[in-house]
């Protein structure tokens, strides 16, 4: 059988994504069958060809040049498969929405710099710009996952949606919550064998992607909810992250899964403010476009108050001034 | 206007190499980073405790050292000494991933450049071709490396046991005993891994000459004592003779009085310089080969013989900018062997793992060497532990100013006639030496994906097309 | 109007014994009680409304129902569904 070609597409990323496809690719049946034709990071090719097979796009569209590389990728594409949390669901970049961009940018560079590549206003996320056949969420994505993915195109593997929370690979038991109440901070004095939820911290993971084997919840840290929505607050339209996290709360501590959801609902976001709820999915539009959801609100927040921006901005400056 | 746009690679994230011209004659190089995204605000009024959680996603080939520089900046914003274990738990990972770093940027990156460069497609693949052996030893110790990692980190890449005042979990010790074990067991293969990539680097002496170093000084951290520990030390920065020009603490606001951050207007990158120099003169070297000059005693034996090695050859302080790639080799052989004493020896297990915080917030940076030179992070935190003010300082961003330089030096005043198709190996070889890492670099911005050079005219101002040029 | 009860398929790998199900059942009787392993059990299928809040309180999305009425529309968009039948 003739080798697949294979392109691996950087927009504006971190780079761990690129190790994660390296080490992915090291695997001996993945690298017999596909032949690696573009890859900036470990290939030396300065041009993406006219057809490829199958495309690996990692990163968030952040720049105009990403926006035409995302563009040209999906043309040139058979499959394309988008890796990691930024290129599913915007991912930590998505967090810079909640600024807006001018001001960032003062903050930074004081004058931005002008002869450059020009900056979007907001971040996306190439799985909402264009049609992709598989993302491989997670951040890191895994190796085993990039690697199923990459069978699966091949043919030789069928492949299985995953569709549960982390909390299925959690090994902490949950137990039934005496009084709603949360607290602020990292766990330093959690009990190591119970459900972070059950005494009192935020944790994602009843809402967050399984896959990652919750290596977080194990070393004693709440879920960060970094492989992004899960199936249920993703495909109803009426859900989202916080009320559905509101709503399990609740029904632990014996409350009503409506009424109680609120009330609860109420109080998250009280102590953690609505920023925090979405660390990694603040610039995807599934989120974005739900009802229910405070990711907009959390953007609102600066765009409502240029005091804020103005403030932020100041302090910079105070702090670098010596 | 002259328009040729090559594109670059084996680098991480994406840059741009301008190259201005008179007629056919290159009178200036402009090196330009493109990605961004806003590392510096966006966690602007969110606790400063999870800063350390944050800050790994700013590079994923060095996550693991963000993370211990955050950590030590937020110990220092919340008022707390870690206990000695912790301390102990958070330098293995920085050994751990420097020894993954630097095994990977010699195999997938920096060596492949040594290749003809007719090879098409120069890259870990053919360089698999043309040294079997050395590409698989060097992938070994890459593996290794990120096992370190994921057993005191959680992790292996974006790690999250570091917390402020501490780390959250000791490793199991099950875990460690392994790893020693394997340490052990892997002798063999680093030996194989330095002789092959040594007698790579020997056999192409005339390429190392070629290029000549023009940045001003070297900086790096300086331990003091052995063993090489790149996690703890005084910042000092030398000469072009070698001399001390000035040191700094590793922690606190104190790097403030001593370097300056400049924005130019071409690119997403801060340039840095000495405190009052010029972006021009005054360039900074960071890396493995400011720490080869800068650390006295790498505390292994075999490592301090390959470094005196070098410096026979080339003198003291070594400065050639291609000897890197031998620094990153003498590190390797250092990093392997430290771990494998601390990993056989060291006490992981002694509570406690960390200390409650004295304040809510306050002001506190933290720098550690990364695998590409130094790391600044620098916090301040309301009494509510909201962050107020973050500032993060990256080796590729004071690199910046030393890459332009060379690039400067080695082209300026040339033709494109007689550059002719040399030129893309060129500049890549310089480019590449430093290993520049986007993603980390521009700030604010992600990396881009390759190094592209533009052509222009010197009286046409840069200016990215609408629809940049795919072809050569 | 279909007479049969649902079939309501607890996934025991990844029930984490919360009991959440059991709480949050509309149903007069209750479709779940708790066996002597600690984990829910459902034993009362007739008695269900097919309301799916078990679904919506779910820590670990364990609970499926088979053969319940078909007409619930999720998702007008359709654009999130299409997305979720391929990750990985």
């Amino acid at each position: 059988m003739a080798k697949l070609t294979l392109a691996a597409v950087t927009l504006t990323a971190c780079g761990g994504c690129d190790v994660q496809i390296m080490r992915a690719l090291l695997h001996p049946d993945i690298m017999e069958s596909f032949e690696i034709v573009y890859w900036p990071f470990a290939v030396e090719e300065t041009r993406l060809p006219e057809k490829v097979d199958v495309a690996l796009v990692n990163g968030v569209v952040r720049t105009e040049e990403d926006l035409e590389k995302l563009r040209e990728v999906r043309k040139a594409a058979r499959r394309l498969i988008v890796v990691g949390s930024c290129a599913g669901f915007s991912g930590i970049a998505g967090q810079a929405d909640y600024w807006p961009t001018d001001a960032s940018l003062r903050a930074v560079y004081g004058k931005p710099p002008e002869n450059t590549v020009k900056v979007l206003r907001r971040v996306f996320s190439p799985a909402d710009l264009v049609p992709v056949d598989y993302i491989v969420s997670r951040c890191p994505p895994l190796v085993p996952s990039i690697v199923s993915a990459l069978r699966a195109v091949l043919g030789k593997t069928s492949i299985e949606t995953v569709e549960s929370t982390v909390c299925s690979q959690c090994p902490r038991r949950i137990k039934e919550i005496k009084e709603i109440h949360f607290k602020k901070g990292m766990p330093r004095d959690a009990d190591p064998e119970t459900c972070f939820l059950s005494q009192g911290y935020l944790c994602m993971g009843s809402v967050t992607l399984v896959g990652c084997g919750a290596p977080c919840t194990r070393f004693g840290l709440p879920c960060f909810g970094c492989s992004g929505p899960s199936h249920e607050v993703a495909l109803r339209r009426d859900s989202d992250i916080v009320i559905a996290l509101a709503r399990k709360i609740a029904v632990l501590a014996g409350l009503d899964p409506v009424e109680g959801a609120e009330t609860v609902k109420k109080k998250l976001l009280e102590t953690y403010g609505p920023r925090r709820f979405y660390v990694f999915t603040m610039g995807s539009e599934v989120i974005r476009t739900k009802p229910n959801a405070y990711a907009v609100e959390a953007a609102a927040e600066t765009r409502l108050n240029p005091e804020l921006c103005e403030k932020m901005i100041e302090t910079r400056k105070k702090y670098l001034r010596r | 206007m002259e328009g040729r746009k090559l594109l670059m690679t084996l680098l991480e994230g994406h840059a741009t190499v301008y190259i201005k011209t008179e007629g056919d004659k290159i009178v200036d190089v402009l090196y330009q980073g493109v990605d961004v995204r806003f590392f510096e605000t966006f966690w602007v009024g969110n606790l400063v405790d999870e800063m350390p959680r944050i800050t790994p996603m700013i590079c994923g080939v060095c996550s693991a050292t963000h993370h211990v520089c955050s950590a030590k900046a937020v110990d220092m914003v919340r008022g707390v000494e870690p206990p000695e274990t912790a301390i102990r738990i958070r330098d293995a990972m920085n050994y751990g991933l420097h020894l993954n770093n630097q095994a990977m940027h010699l195999v997938a990156l920096g060596l492949p450049d040594f290749l003809p460069p007719d090879t098409p497609r120069r890259s870990l693949i053919q360089l698999s071709k043309a040294r079997p052996e050395l590409v698989k030893t060097g992938l070994e110790l890459v593996e290794l490396g990120f096992q370190v990692v994921k057993v005191f980190g959680g992790r292996d890449v974006h790690p999250i046991n570091a917390i402020a005042g501490g780390v959250a979990r000791p490793p199991n010790k099950s875990d460690v005993e392994k790893l020693a074990a394997l340490f052990r067991e892997k002798e063999a293969t680093l030996k194989r891994f330095v002789e092959e990539a040594w007698s790579l680097l020997q056999e192409n002496h005339s390429k190392i000459e070629k290029y000549k170093p023009s940045y001003k000084y070297m900086m790096a951290i300086d331990p003091g004592k052995p063993p090489y520990n790149p996690s703890h030390g005084t910042v000092k920065i030398i000469d072009e003779k070698g001399g001390v020009k000035t040191t700094f603490p590793d922690k606190g606001p104190e790097y403030l009085h001593a370097l300056d951050e400049h924005t130019v207007d071409y690119s997403y990158i801060k340039m840095v310089t000495p405190k009052g120099g010029d972006l021009r003169s005054d360039s900074i070297m960071v890396g493995a080969l400011a720490r080869l000059n800068i650390v006295t005693d790498y505390g292994v034996e075999w490592a301090n013989e390959l470094r005196d090695k070098i410096f026979e050859e080339w003198g003291k302080p070594a400065r050639h900018t291609l000897l890197t790639h031998y620094a990153r080799i003498v590190e390797t052989v250092a990093l392997y062997e430290i771990l494998k004493e601390k990993l056989a020896s060291e006490d992981y297990y002694t509570p406690p793992h960390a200390n409650p915080p004295t304040r809510g917030g306050g002001e506190g940076a933290g720098i550690v060497e990364a695998p590409r030179g130094l790391l600044i992070h620098h916090y301040a935190a309301d009494e509510a532990s909201r962050t107020v003010f973050v500032n993060i300082i990256t080796p590729t961003a004071i690199n910046a100013a030393a890459i332009e330089a060379d690039l400067r030096n080695h082209l300026v005043g040339k033709t494109l006639t007689e550059l002719g198709d040399k030129l893309y190996a060129e500049v890549a070889a310089i480019v590449r030496a430093y290993d520049p890492c986007m993603s980390c670099s521009t700030h604010t911005a992600l990396q881009p994906a390759p190094i592209t050079i533009r052509i222009v005219d010197a009286n046409t101002p840069i200016k990215l097309p609408l629809k940049p040029p795919r072809r050569r | 109007m279909p007479v049969k009860p649902p079939t309501i398929i607890i996934d025991y790998d990844r029930c984490k014994k919360c009991l959440n199900c059991i709480r949050a059942c509309t149903a007069f009787e209750g479709v779940y009680e708790k066996g002597e392993d600690g984990y829910p059990k459902v034993v009362r299928p007739e008695y269900c409304v097919e309301c799916l809040i078990c679904h919506l309180v779910c820590p670990s999305n364990a609970i499926t129902h088979k053969n319940y009425r078909e007409t619930l529309v999720l998702d007008l968009s359709g654009l999130p569904i299409e997305r979720y039948k391929h990750i990985v």
